[in-house]
Protein backbone atom coordinates (compact mmCIF):
# COMPACT_ATOMS: atom_id res chain seq x y z
CA UNK A 1 0.00 0.00 0.00
CA UNK A 2 2.66 2.25 0.79
CA UNK A 3 4.56 1.82 -2.46
CA UNK A 4 1.51 2.28 -4.13
CA UNK A 5 0.81 5.94 -2.29
CA UNK A 6 4.36 6.82 -3.07
CA UNK A 7 3.85 6.07 -6.29
CA UNK A 8 0.91 7.86 -6.68
CA UNK A 9 2.52 10.80 -4.59
CA UNK A 10 5.53 10.70 -7.72
CA UNK A 11 2.80 10.45 -10.26
CA UNK A 12 1.43 13.76 -8.65
CA UNK A 13 4.27 15.82 -8.62
CA UNK A 14 5.13 14.42 -12.50
CA UNK A 15 1.98 15.64 -13.60
CA UNK A 16 1.69 18.68 -11.62
CA UNK A 17 4.85 19.62 -13.49
CA UNK A 18 4.08 18.59 -16.65
CA UNK A 19 0.73 20.59 -16.81
CA UNK A 20 3.01 24.09 -16.05
CA UNK A 21 4.51 23.35 -19.16
CA UNK A 22 1.28 21.81 -21.14
CA UNK A 23 -0.59 24.81 -20.02
CA UNK A 24 1.82 27.06 -22.05
CA UNK A 25 1.12 24.86 -25.32
CA UNK A 26 -2.62 24.67 -24.71
CA UNK A 27 -3.02 28.21 -24.50
CA UNK A 28 -1.08 29.22 -27.27
CA UNK A 29 -2.22 27.10 -29.77
CA UNK A 30 -6.16 27.64 -28.33
CA UNK A 31 -4.89 31.61 -29.33
CA UNK A 32 -2.96 30.89 -32.37
CA UNK A 33 -3.03 27.79 -33.39
CA UNK A 34 0.35 27.10 -32.87
CA UNK A 35 2.20 24.45 -31.63
CA UNK A 36 4.70 26.50 -30.24
CA UNK A 37 8.13 23.51 -30.09
CA UNK A 38 10.36 26.11 -28.47
CA UNK A 39 8.35 26.51 -25.32
CA UNK A 40 10.46 23.08 -23.86
CA UNK A 41 13.39 25.57 -23.94
CA UNK A 42 11.75 28.27 -22.31
CA UNK A 43 11.15 25.61 -19.31
CA UNK A 44 15.07 24.82 -19.63
CA UNK A 45 16.33 28.49 -19.41
CA UNK A 46 13.72 28.80 -16.63
CA UNK A 47 15.72 25.71 -14.61
CA UNK A 48 19.00 27.72 -15.63
CA UNK A 49 18.31 30.91 -14.70
CA UNK A 50 16.57 29.66 -11.15
CA UNK A 51 20.43 27.82 -11.00
CA UNK A 52 22.19 30.67 -11.36
CA UNK A 53 20.11 32.87 -9.12
CA UNK A 54 19.69 30.85 -6.46
CA UNK A 55 23.44 30.42 -6.56
CA UNK A 56 23.68 34.51 -6.38
CA UNK A 57 20.99 34.95 -3.42
CA UNK A 58 22.38 32.37 -1.58
CA UNK A 59 25.82 33.94 -1.53
CA UNK A 60 24.20 36.74 -0.58
CA UNK A 61 23.44 34.97 2.31
CA UNK A 62 19.39 34.31 1.57
CA UNK A 63 17.80 31.05 2.63
CA UNK A 64 14.54 29.27 3.32
CA UNK A 65 11.55 30.64 1.86
CA UNK A 66 12.92 33.92 0.88
CA UNK A 67 15.26 32.03 -1.48
CA UNK A 68 13.23 30.21 -2.93
CA UNK A 69 10.55 32.75 -3.74
CA UNK A 70 12.90 34.98 -4.97
CA UNK A 71 14.58 32.27 -7.52
CA UNK A 72 11.06 31.83 -8.69
CA UNK A 73 10.47 35.20 -9.29
CA UNK A 74 13.75 35.88 -11.27
CA UNK A 75 13.63 32.60 -13.31
CA UNK A 76 10.03 33.35 -14.71
CA UNK A 77 10.57 37.13 -15.25
CA UNK A 78 13.84 36.01 -17.11
CA UNK A 79 12.08 33.44 -19.11
CA UNK A 80 9.16 35.66 -19.79
CA UNK A 81 11.56 37.77 -21.60
CA UNK A 82 12.62 34.34 -23.44
CA UNK A 83 9.15 34.11 -24.95
CA UNK A 84 8.09 37.54 -25.24
CA UNK A 85 11.31 37.54 -27.71
CA UNK A 86 10.73 34.60 -28.97
CA UNK A 87 7.03 35.44 -29.77
CA UNK A 88 8.21 38.20 -31.50
CA UNK A 89 10.94 37.32 -33.58
CA UNK A 90 10.08 33.68 -34.79
CA UNK A 91 6.27 33.78 -34.64
CA UNK A 92 4.86 37.37 -35.38
CA UNK A 93 6.74 37.59 -39.03
CA UNK A 94 4.73 34.57 -40.02
CA UNK A 95 1.24 35.61 -38.48
CA UNK A 96 0.14 35.29 -42.18
CA UNK A 97 2.36 33.11 -43.43
CA UNK A 98 1.09 29.22 -44.15
CA UNK A 99 0.42 27.28 -40.95
CA UNK A 100 3.69 25.48 -41.62
CA UNK A 101 5.84 28.10 -41.66
CA UNK A 102 5.75 29.04 -38.33
CA UNK A 103 5.85 25.37 -36.93
CA UNK A 104 9.36 25.37 -38.80
CA UNK A 105 10.29 28.06 -36.91
CA UNK A 106 9.19 27.21 -33.71
CA UNK A 107 11.62 24.05 -34.43
CA UNK A 108 14.42 26.11 -35.40
CA UNK A 109 13.77 28.55 -32.19
CA UNK A 110 13.80 25.07 -30.51
CA UNK A 111 17.13 23.84 -31.68
CA UNK A 112 18.61 27.25 -31.50
CA UNK A 113 18.07 28.25 -27.57
CA UNK A 114 19.24 24.52 -26.71
CA UNK A 115 22.53 25.09 -28.52
CA UNK A 116 22.49 28.39 -27.21
CA UNK A 117 22.62 27.31 -23.66
CA UNK A 118 24.89 24.79 -24.47
CA UNK A 119 27.34 26.87 -25.98
CA UNK A 120 27.03 30.17 -23.49
CA UNK A 121 26.74 27.69 -20.35
CA UNK A 122 28.42 24.32 -20.33
CA UNK A 123 26.97 20.79 -21.96
CA UNK A 124 27.36 18.82 -18.78
CA UNK A 125 24.84 18.09 -16.11
CA UNK A 126 24.98 20.87 -13.20
CA UNK A 127 23.95 20.64 -9.54
CA UNK A 128 20.58 22.11 -8.95
CA UNK A 129 20.64 23.69 -5.43
CA UNK A 130 18.56 21.76 -2.70
CA UNK A 131 16.16 24.74 -1.77
CA UNK A 132 13.57 23.07 -0.68
CA UNK A 133 14.08 20.11 1.23
CA UNK A 134 14.71 22.03 4.41
CA UNK A 135 12.44 24.95 4.67
CA UNK A 136 11.62 26.20 7.72
CA UNK A 137 7.82 25.56 8.90
CA UNK A 138 7.51 22.23 7.21
CA UNK A 139 8.97 19.98 10.02
CA UNK A 140 4.96 18.48 10.29
CA UNK A 141 5.21 17.07 7.75
CA UNK A 142 8.34 14.25 8.74
CA UNK A 143 5.47 11.73 10.02
CA UNK A 144 4.68 11.44 5.31
CA UNK A 145 8.40 11.67 4.57
CA UNK A 146 8.30 8.52 3.94
CA UNK A 147 5.60 8.59 1.23
CA UNK A 148 6.23 12.18 0.09
CA UNK A 149 9.40 14.14 0.38
CA UNK A 150 9.09 17.86 1.40
CA UNK A 151 10.37 18.87 -2.16
CA UNK A 152 7.34 16.81 -3.75
CA UNK A 153 4.86 18.31 -1.18
CA UNK A 154 6.15 21.86 -2.05
CA UNK A 155 5.76 21.11 -5.93
CA UNK A 156 2.19 19.59 -5.08
CA UNK A 157 1.19 22.84 -3.59
CA UNK A 158 2.60 25.15 -5.17
CA UNK A 159 1.68 23.72 -8.68
CA UNK A 160 -2.07 23.70 -7.25
CA UNK A 161 -1.82 27.67 -6.10
CA UNK A 162 -0.64 28.35 -9.62
CA UNK A 163 -3.54 26.43 -11.14
CA UNK A 164 -6.02 28.65 -9.08
CA UNK A 165 -4.19 31.69 -10.19
CA UNK A 166 -4.27 31.13 -13.63
CA UNK A 167 -7.82 30.03 -13.34
CA UNK A 168 -8.65 33.46 -11.93
CA UNK A 169 -6.91 35.11 -14.54
CA UNK A 170 -8.95 33.42 -17.21
CA UNK A 171 -12.19 33.61 -15.62
CA UNK A 172 -12.14 36.86 -13.86
CA UNK A 173 -9.96 39.39 -15.15
CA UNK A 174 -9.74 41.48 -18.36
CA UNK A 175 -6.80 39.74 -20.31
CA UNK A 176 -8.44 36.07 -19.65
CA UNK A 177 -11.90 36.91 -21.12
CA UNK A 178 -10.22 38.57 -24.42
CA UNK A 179 -8.03 35.57 -24.53
CA UNK A 180 -11.00 32.97 -24.34
CA UNK A 181 -12.63 35.46 -26.74
CA UNK A 182 -9.57 35.46 -29.20
CA UNK A 183 -9.43 31.43 -28.92
CA UNK A 184 -12.88 31.44 -30.10
CA UNK A 185 -12.83 34.19 -32.79
CA UNK A 186 -10.13 35.97 -33.22
CA UNK A 187 -11.37 38.16 -36.28
CA UNK A 188 -14.79 39.26 -34.21
CA UNK A 189 -12.80 39.68 -30.97
CA UNK A 190 -10.87 42.17 -33.01
CA UNK A 191 -13.60 43.82 -34.31
CA UNK A 192 -14.53 44.35 -30.39
CA UNK A 193 -11.85 46.00 -30.36
CA UNK A 194 -9.33 43.75 -28.78
CA UNK A 195 -5.84 44.10 -29.44
CA UNK A 196 -4.25 40.94 -31.05
CA UNK A 197 -0.93 41.20 -30.56
CA UNK A 198 -1.36 42.18 -26.97
CA UNK A 199 -3.28 39.54 -26.15
CA UNK A 200 -0.82 36.93 -27.79
CA UNK A 201 2.17 38.80 -26.27
CA UNK A 202 0.33 38.16 -22.53
CA UNK A 203 -0.01 34.35 -23.97
CA UNK A 204 3.15 33.95 -24.16
CA UNK A 205 4.37 35.71 -21.01
CA UNK A 206 1.93 33.80 -19.03
CA UNK A 207 3.39 30.64 -20.67
CA UNK A 208 6.60 31.45 -20.22
CA UNK A 209 6.21 32.32 -16.49
CA UNK A 210 4.53 28.61 -15.75
CA UNK A 211 7.26 27.17 -17.68
CA UNK A 212 9.82 28.76 -16.10
CA UNK A 213 8.34 27.32 -12.43
CA UNK A 214 7.98 24.72 -13.68
CA UNK A 215 11.52 24.51 -14.45
CA UNK A 216 12.67 25.63 -11.12
CA UNK A 217 10.47 23.31 -9.21
CA UNK A 218 12.07 20.04 -11.33
CA UNK A 219 15.34 21.53 -10.86
CA UNK A 220 14.88 21.27 -6.73
CA UNK A 221 13.08 17.77 -7.00
CA UNK A 222 15.37 16.05 -9.57
CA UNK A 223 18.71 18.39 -8.39
CA UNK A 224 20.23 18.33 -11.93
CA UNK A 225 20.02 19.94 -15.23
CA UNK A 226 21.63 20.37 -18.01
CA UNK A 227 20.52 22.13 -21.94
CA UNK A 228 18.47 18.85 -22.78
CA UNK A 229 15.90 18.91 -20.10
CA UNK A 230 13.43 20.93 -22.07
CA UNK A 231 13.45 18.46 -24.92
CA UNK A 232 11.83 15.39 -23.63
CA UNK A 233 9.64 17.57 -21.16
CA UNK A 234 8.65 19.47 -23.92
CA UNK A 235 7.64 16.76 -25.74
CA UNK A 236 5.69 15.09 -22.72
CA UNK A 237 3.90 18.14 -21.83
CA UNK A 238 2.72 18.64 -25.48
CA UNK A 239 2.06 14.78 -25.29
CA UNK A 240 0.08 15.98 -22.26
CA UNK A 241 -1.79 18.71 -23.70
CA UNK A 242 -3.09 16.46 -27.22
CA UNK A 243 -4.39 13.71 -24.65
CA UNK A 244 -6.60 16.60 -22.39
CA UNK A 245 -7.10 18.09 -26.14
CA UNK A 246 -5.09 20.95 -26.98
CA UNK A 247 -6.43 24.14 -26.56
CA UNK A 248 -8.26 23.22 -23.61
CA UNK A 249 -6.43 24.61 -20.42
CA UNK A 250 -8.86 22.49 -18.19
CA UNK A 251 -7.83 19.49 -20.38
CA UNK A 252 -3.97 19.77 -20.43
CA UNK A 253 -3.63 19.63 -16.91
CA UNK A 254 -6.31 16.69 -16.94
CA UNK A 255 -3.57 15.27 -19.51
CA UNK A 256 -0.84 15.87 -17.15
CA UNK A 257 -2.01 14.22 -14.72
CA UNK A 258 -2.66 10.87 -16.47
CA UNK A 259 1.01 11.32 -18.20
CA UNK A 260 2.66 11.74 -14.64
CA UNK A 261 0.48 8.98 -13.17
CA UNK A 262 1.05 6.47 -15.85
CA UNK A 263 4.76 7.22 -16.08
CA UNK A 264 4.89 6.93 -12.51
CA UNK A 265 2.98 3.30 -12.06
CA UNK A 266 4.60 1.81 -14.92
CA UNK A 267 8.13 2.93 -13.66
CA UNK A 268 7.00 1.18 -9.81
CA UNK A 269 5.86 -1.43 -11.03
CA UNK A 270 7.31 -2.72 -14.57
CA UNK A 271 10.45 -0.70 -15.39
CA UNK A 272 11.81 2.95 -15.47
CA UNK A 273 13.12 2.14 -19.01
CA UNK A 274 9.13 2.03 -20.50
CA UNK A 275 8.57 5.28 -18.87
CA UNK A 276 8.63 7.32 -21.99
CA UNK A 277 7.65 4.27 -23.86
CA UNK A 278 4.11 4.81 -21.92
CA UNK A 279 4.25 8.30 -22.56
CA UNK A 280 4.39 8.05 -26.45
CA UNK A 281 2.03 5.31 -26.50
CA UNK A 282 -0.91 6.87 -24.96
CA UNK A 283 -0.27 10.04 -27.34
CA UNK A 284 -0.18 7.47 -30.75
CA UNK A 285 -3.46 5.98 -28.79
CA UNK A 286 -5.36 9.39 -27.86
CA UNK A 287 -4.57 10.51 -31.38
CA UNK A 288 -5.82 7.20 -33.02
CA UNK A 289 -9.14 6.96 -30.74
CA UNK A 290 -10.18 10.11 -30.16
CA UNK A 291 -8.07 13.03 -31.85
CA UNK A 292 -10.09 15.70 -30.51
CA UNK A 293 -7.79 14.94 -26.95
CA UNK A 294 -10.60 13.85 -23.49
CA UNK A 295 -11.69 17.65 -23.46
CA UNK A 296 -11.32 19.19 -26.83
CA UNK A 297 -13.37 20.14 -28.82
CA UNK A 298 -12.77 20.99 -32.24
CA UNK A 299 -10.48 18.09 -34.08
CA UNK A 300 -7.01 19.08 -34.14
CA UNK A 301 -6.92 19.88 -37.64
CA UNK A 302 -4.43 22.76 -37.20
CA UNK A 303 -1.63 21.26 -36.28
CA UNK B 1 -43.80 57.28 -40.99
CA UNK B 2 -40.84 60.00 -41.63
CA UNK B 3 -38.19 59.94 -39.22
CA UNK B 4 -38.36 62.84 -36.59
CA UNK B 5 -35.01 64.60 -36.44
CA UNK B 6 -33.67 65.75 -39.45
CA UNK B 7 -29.79 64.82 -39.86
CA UNK B 8 -27.33 67.43 -38.33
CA UNK B 9 -25.68 69.73 -41.08
CA UNK B 10 -21.78 69.87 -41.70
CA UNK B 11 -19.44 67.27 -43.20
CA UNK B 12 -20.43 63.88 -43.38
CA UNK B 13 -19.22 61.42 -40.24
CA UNK B 14 -18.15 58.84 -42.76
CA UNK B 15 -17.63 59.28 -46.91
CA UNK B 16 -16.26 57.06 -49.70
CA UNK B 17 -14.82 58.01 -52.49
CA UNK B 18 -14.28 55.88 -55.78
CA UNK B 19 -13.78 53.20 -53.01
CA UNK B 20 -13.40 49.44 -55.25
CA UNK B 21 -12.82 45.75 -53.89
CA UNK B 22 -12.05 43.38 -56.64
CA UNK B 23 -11.86 39.58 -55.22
CA UNK B 24 -9.78 37.95 -58.35
CA UNK B 25 -12.14 38.35 -61.32
CA UNK B 26 -14.63 39.51 -59.40
CA UNK B 27 -15.60 43.77 -58.96
CA UNK B 28 -17.50 43.31 -55.85
CA UNK B 29 -17.58 47.25 -55.04
CA UNK B 30 -16.98 49.39 -58.21
CA UNK B 31 -16.26 52.87 -57.70
CA UNK B 32 -18.42 53.82 -54.72
CA UNK B 33 -18.41 57.05 -53.47
CA UNK B 34 -20.92 57.68 -50.58
CA UNK B 35 -21.27 59.91 -47.34
CA UNK B 36 -23.10 59.22 -44.07
CA UNK B 37 -24.61 62.13 -42.97
CA UNK B 38 -23.74 62.61 -38.98
CA UNK B 39 -26.71 61.22 -36.55
CA UNK B 40 -28.53 60.03 -39.83
CA UNK B 41 -29.87 56.16 -40.04
CA UNK B 42 -28.49 55.55 -43.56
CA UNK B 43 -29.65 51.85 -45.15
CA UNK B 44 -27.94 49.94 -48.03
CA UNK B 45 -30.24 48.40 -50.22
CA UNK B 46 -29.50 46.00 -52.92
CA UNK B 47 -30.34 42.74 -54.64
CA UNK B 48 -28.20 39.85 -53.28
CA UNK B 49 -24.38 40.19 -53.99
CA UNK B 50 -24.36 43.71 -55.08
CA UNK B 51 -21.72 44.19 -52.28
CA UNK B 52 -23.82 45.59 -49.21
CA UNK B 53 -21.74 43.47 -46.94
CA UNK B 54 -18.29 44.09 -48.78
CA UNK B 55 -18.84 47.62 -48.39
CA UNK B 56 -19.81 47.14 -44.59
CA UNK B 57 -16.15 44.78 -44.53
CA UNK B 58 -13.93 47.54 -46.22
CA UNK B 59 -15.70 50.05 -43.50
CA UNK B 60 -14.95 47.82 -40.82
CA UNK B 61 -11.66 46.58 -41.67
CA UNK B 62 -12.44 43.38 -42.34
CA UNK B 63 -11.01 43.86 -46.32
CA UNK B 64 -8.37 45.81 -47.63
CA UNK B 65 -10.27 48.03 -50.44
CA UNK B 66 -8.51 47.63 -53.76
CA UNK B 67 -8.56 51.26 -54.37
CA UNK B 68 -10.52 54.16 -53.28
CA UNK B 69 -10.58 56.36 -49.80
CA UNK B 70 -12.71 55.62 -46.97
CA UNK B 71 -12.68 58.72 -44.72
CA UNK B 72 -14.22 59.27 -41.48
CA UNK B 73 -14.35 61.99 -39.27
CA UNK B 74 -15.90 60.99 -35.70
CA UNK B 75 -16.21 64.20 -34.76
CA UNK B 76 -16.24 68.10 -36.41
CA UNK B 77 -12.78 68.86 -37.51
CA UNK B 78 -10.92 65.62 -36.88
CA UNK B 79 -10.80 63.65 -40.00
CA UNK B 80 -9.45 59.92 -40.06
CA UNK B 81 -8.25 58.03 -43.22
CA UNK B 82 -9.95 54.43 -42.84
CA UNK B 83 -8.63 52.92 -45.54
CA UNK B 84 -6.65 50.57 -44.74
CA UNK B 85 -7.57 50.53 -41.36
CA UNK B 86 -6.46 47.33 -39.26
CA UNK B 87 -9.63 45.06 -37.72
CA UNK B 88 -9.35 46.52 -34.38
CA UNK B 89 -8.85 50.28 -35.10
CA UNK B 90 -11.99 50.98 -37.01
CA UNK B 91 -13.29 49.38 -33.60
CA UNK B 92 -11.56 51.17 -31.39
CA UNK B 93 -12.29 54.74 -33.39
CA UNK B 94 -15.53 54.28 -32.64
CA UNK B 95 -17.72 51.81 -35.13
CA UNK B 96 -19.11 48.63 -33.94
CA UNK B 97 -21.16 46.18 -36.48
CA UNK B 98 -22.78 43.31 -36.30
CA UNK B 99 -23.15 40.27 -38.78
CA UNK B 100 -25.62 39.11 -41.00
CA UNK B 101 -25.19 35.34 -39.46
CA UNK B 102 -24.92 36.70 -36.49
CA UNK B 103 -21.19 36.05 -34.61
CA UNK B 104 -21.49 36.03 -31.09
CA UNK B 105 -18.82 34.27 -28.70
CA UNK B 106 -20.84 31.18 -28.54
CA UNK B 107 -19.57 29.63 -25.67
CA UNK B 108 -18.91 33.04 -23.21
CA UNK B 109 -21.96 34.32 -21.37
CA UNK B 110 -24.88 36.73 -22.71
CA UNK B 111 -22.72 39.16 -19.44
CA UNK B 112 -19.23 37.89 -21.11
CA UNK B 113 -20.39 38.74 -24.65
CA UNK B 114 -21.55 42.37 -23.58
CA UNK B 115 -18.17 42.84 -21.36
CA UNK B 116 -16.00 41.94 -24.51
CA UNK B 117 -17.98 44.73 -26.11
CA UNK B 118 -16.56 47.42 -23.20
CA UNK B 119 -13.53 46.30 -23.54
CA UNK B 120 -12.30 48.41 -25.80
CA UNK B 121 -12.90 51.57 -23.58
CA UNK B 122 -10.96 49.53 -20.70
CA UNK B 123 -7.26 50.81 -19.48
CA UNK B 124 -6.40 48.28 -17.05
CA UNK B 125 -4.17 45.58 -17.26
CA UNK B 126 -3.62 42.36 -16.24
CA UNK B 127 -1.04 43.09 -13.15
CA UNK B 128 -3.68 45.52 -11.73
CA UNK B 129 -6.40 42.57 -11.38
CA UNK B 130 -3.87 40.47 -9.88
CA UNK B 131 -2.65 42.73 -7.34
CA UNK B 132 -6.04 44.26 -6.58
CA UNK B 133 -5.39 47.79 -7.80
CA UNK B 134 -7.98 50.05 -6.62
CA UNK B 135 -7.93 51.47 -9.94
CA UNK B 136 -8.97 48.37 -11.71
CA UNK B 137 -11.32 47.10 -9.60
CA UNK B 138 -12.94 50.48 -9.80
CA UNK B 139 -12.93 49.90 -13.78
CA UNK B 140 -14.26 46.65 -13.54
CA UNK B 141 -17.03 46.92 -11.50
CA UNK B 142 -18.01 50.51 -13.20
CA UNK B 143 -17.71 47.88 -16.36
CA UNK B 144 -20.04 45.47 -14.80
CA UNK B 145 -22.52 47.81 -14.10
CA UNK B 146 -22.60 49.27 -17.00
CA UNK B 147 -23.04 45.63 -19.09
CA UNK B 148 -25.93 45.02 -16.44
CA UNK B 149 -28.08 47.94 -17.22
CA UNK B 150 -27.68 47.77 -20.61
CA UNK B 151 -28.55 44.40 -20.80
CA UNK B 152 -31.46 44.45 -18.39
CA UNK B 153 -32.62 47.65 -20.92
CA UNK B 154 -32.58 45.48 -23.95
CA UNK B 155 -34.80 42.94 -21.71
CA UNK B 156 -32.08 40.10 -21.24
CA UNK B 157 -33.35 40.00 -17.64
CA UNK B 158 -31.88 36.75 -15.77
CA UNK B 159 -30.39 35.64 -18.84
CA UNK B 160 -27.19 37.35 -18.13
CA UNK B 161 -25.21 33.81 -17.12
CA UNK B 162 -26.75 31.73 -20.21
CA UNK B 163 -24.37 30.87 -22.68
CA UNK B 164 -24.83 32.41 -25.94
CA UNK B 165 -25.20 29.59 -27.78
CA UNK B 166 -27.95 28.47 -25.84
CA UNK B 167 -29.98 31.63 -26.78
CA UNK B 168 -32.77 31.54 -29.33
CA UNK B 169 -32.41 33.30 -32.55
CA UNK B 170 -34.53 36.61 -31.89
CA UNK B 171 -32.47 37.05 -28.32
CA UNK B 172 -28.64 36.01 -30.28
CA UNK B 173 -29.80 38.86 -32.89
CA UNK B 174 -30.56 41.66 -29.79
CA UNK B 175 -27.46 40.51 -27.87
CA UNK B 176 -25.29 41.19 -30.91
CA UNK B 177 -26.98 44.88 -31.18
CA UNK B 178 -26.08 44.99 -27.57
CA UNK B 179 -22.30 43.72 -27.76
CA UNK B 180 -21.98 46.30 -30.29
CA UNK B 181 -23.63 49.45 -28.24
CA UNK B 182 -21.81 48.25 -25.39
CA UNK B 183 -18.47 49.90 -27.28
CA UNK B 184 -20.65 52.87 -27.07
CA UNK B 185 -19.95 53.81 -30.87
CA UNK B 186 -20.19 56.23 -32.98
CA UNK B 187 -21.12 54.36 -36.08
CA UNK B 188 -23.50 51.19 -35.71
CA UNK B 189 -23.11 49.49 -38.32
CA UNK B 190 -26.21 46.44 -39.10
CA UNK B 191 -26.08 43.41 -41.28
CA UNK B 192 -29.53 42.52 -42.20
CA UNK B 193 -30.60 43.19 -38.67
CA UNK B 194 -34.16 41.82 -39.31
CA UNK B 195 -33.18 38.89 -41.23
CA UNK B 196 -34.96 36.02 -39.78
CA UNK B 197 -36.91 37.87 -37.26
CA UNK B 198 -40.61 37.55 -37.02
CA UNK B 199 -43.08 40.37 -36.95
CA UNK B 200 -43.11 41.48 -33.54
CA UNK B 201 -39.29 40.98 -33.25
CA UNK B 202 -39.08 43.16 -36.19
CA UNK B 203 -41.38 45.70 -34.38
CA UNK B 204 -39.04 45.47 -31.40
CA UNK B 205 -36.09 46.27 -33.74
CA UNK B 206 -37.60 49.31 -35.33
CA UNK B 207 -37.83 50.43 -31.86
CA UNK B 208 -34.56 49.48 -30.40
CA UNK B 209 -33.44 51.35 -33.32
CA UNK B 210 -34.82 54.73 -33.25
CA UNK B 211 -34.20 54.62 -29.44
CA UNK B 212 -30.37 54.13 -29.80
CA UNK B 213 -30.39 56.66 -32.19
CA UNK B 214 -32.23 59.30 -29.78
CA UNK B 215 -30.37 58.36 -26.88
CA UNK B 216 -26.88 58.55 -28.14
CA UNK B 217 -25.52 60.58 -30.48
CA UNK B 218 -25.06 57.70 -32.91
CA UNK B 219 -25.26 56.86 -36.44
CA UNK B 220 -26.11 54.19 -37.95
CA UNK B 221 -25.92 52.62 -40.95
CA UNK B 222 -27.74 49.21 -41.69
CA UNK B 223 -27.81 46.81 -44.25
CA UNK B 224 -31.75 45.61 -44.71
CA UNK B 225 -33.70 43.66 -47.34
CA UNK B 226 -37.29 44.17 -45.41
CA UNK B 227 -38.29 47.28 -47.08
CA UNK B 228 -40.67 48.53 -44.95
CA UNK B 229 -38.38 48.29 -42.09
CA UNK B 230 -36.09 50.47 -44.50
CA UNK B 231 -38.76 53.07 -45.19
CA UNK B 232 -39.89 53.75 -42.02
CA UNK B 233 -36.49 53.92 -39.86
CA UNK B 234 -34.06 55.11 -42.87
CA UNK B 235 -32.87 59.05 -43.21
CA UNK B 236 -31.45 58.17 -46.65
CA UNK B 237 -31.14 55.03 -48.80
CA UNK B 238 -28.30 54.23 -51.13
CA UNK B 239 -29.20 51.41 -53.69
CA UNK B 240 -26.06 49.22 -54.82
CA UNK B 241 -26.44 46.60 -58.24
CA UNK B 242 -23.52 44.71 -59.18
CA UNK B 243 -20.68 46.84 -56.96
CA UNK B 244 -22.14 49.83 -58.48
CA UNK B 245 -24.14 52.80 -56.63
CA UNK B 246 -27.74 52.80 -58.71
CA UNK B 247 -28.94 55.71 -56.47
CA UNK B 248 -29.12 57.78 -53.59
CA UNK B 249 -31.66 59.50 -51.72
CA UNK B 250 -34.66 59.94 -49.29
CA UNK B 251 -36.97 57.00 -48.85
CA UNK B 252 -39.16 58.23 -50.78
CA UNK B 253 -36.61 59.46 -53.36
CA UNK B 254 -35.58 55.77 -53.98
CA UNK B 255 -38.82 53.99 -53.96
CA UNK B 256 -39.62 56.34 -57.24
CA UNK B 257 -36.15 55.75 -58.56
CA UNK B 258 -36.70 54.09 -62.16
CA UNK B 259 -33.07 52.02 -62.02
CA UNK B 260 -33.82 51.23 -58.22
CA UNK B 261 -37.20 49.55 -59.48
CA UNK B 262 -35.48 47.82 -62.09
CA UNK B 263 -32.72 46.44 -60.30
CA UNK B 264 -33.97 46.09 -56.93
CA UNK B 265 -38.02 46.19 -56.46
CA UNK B 266 -38.78 44.40 -59.92
CA UNK B 267 -39.70 45.40 -62.84
CA UNK B 268 -43.53 45.12 -64.35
Amino acid sequence: MNFFLELLVGGLTKGGIYALIALGYTMVYGIIALINFAHGEIYMIGAFTGLIASLFFSSLGLTGWALLALVIMVAALWAAMYGLTLEKIAYAPLRKASRLSPLISAIGASIFLQNFVLLTQTPNYLLFPDLASDLPGLSFLKPIAHLASPIQVCVIVMVALILAVLTFILKKTWTGLAMRAVSQDPLMAQLTGINLNKVIARTFILGSVLAAIGGVLIGCATRQIDSNIGFLAGLKAFTAAVLGGVGSAPGAVLGALILGFAESFTAGYFSGDFEDVVAFVLLTLILTIKPSGLLGQKIAQKV
Amino acid sequence: MLPSDAPTAGNPILSTHNLSMRFGGLLALSEVSLAVKRGSITAIIGPNGAGKTTLFNCLTGLNNPTSGLITYRPQEGQTVNLTHGSLDKAARLGLARTFQNIRLFNELTVLENVLIGLHSRLKAGLWGALTGNKKTRAEEALALELANDLLQKQGFGDLTKVLAKNLPYGLRKRLEITRALAAQPTILLLDEPAAGLNGGEAQDLIKLIREVKSEGNLTIILIEHDMSLVMSVSDEVHALEYGRLIASGTPAAIQRDERVIKAYLGEE
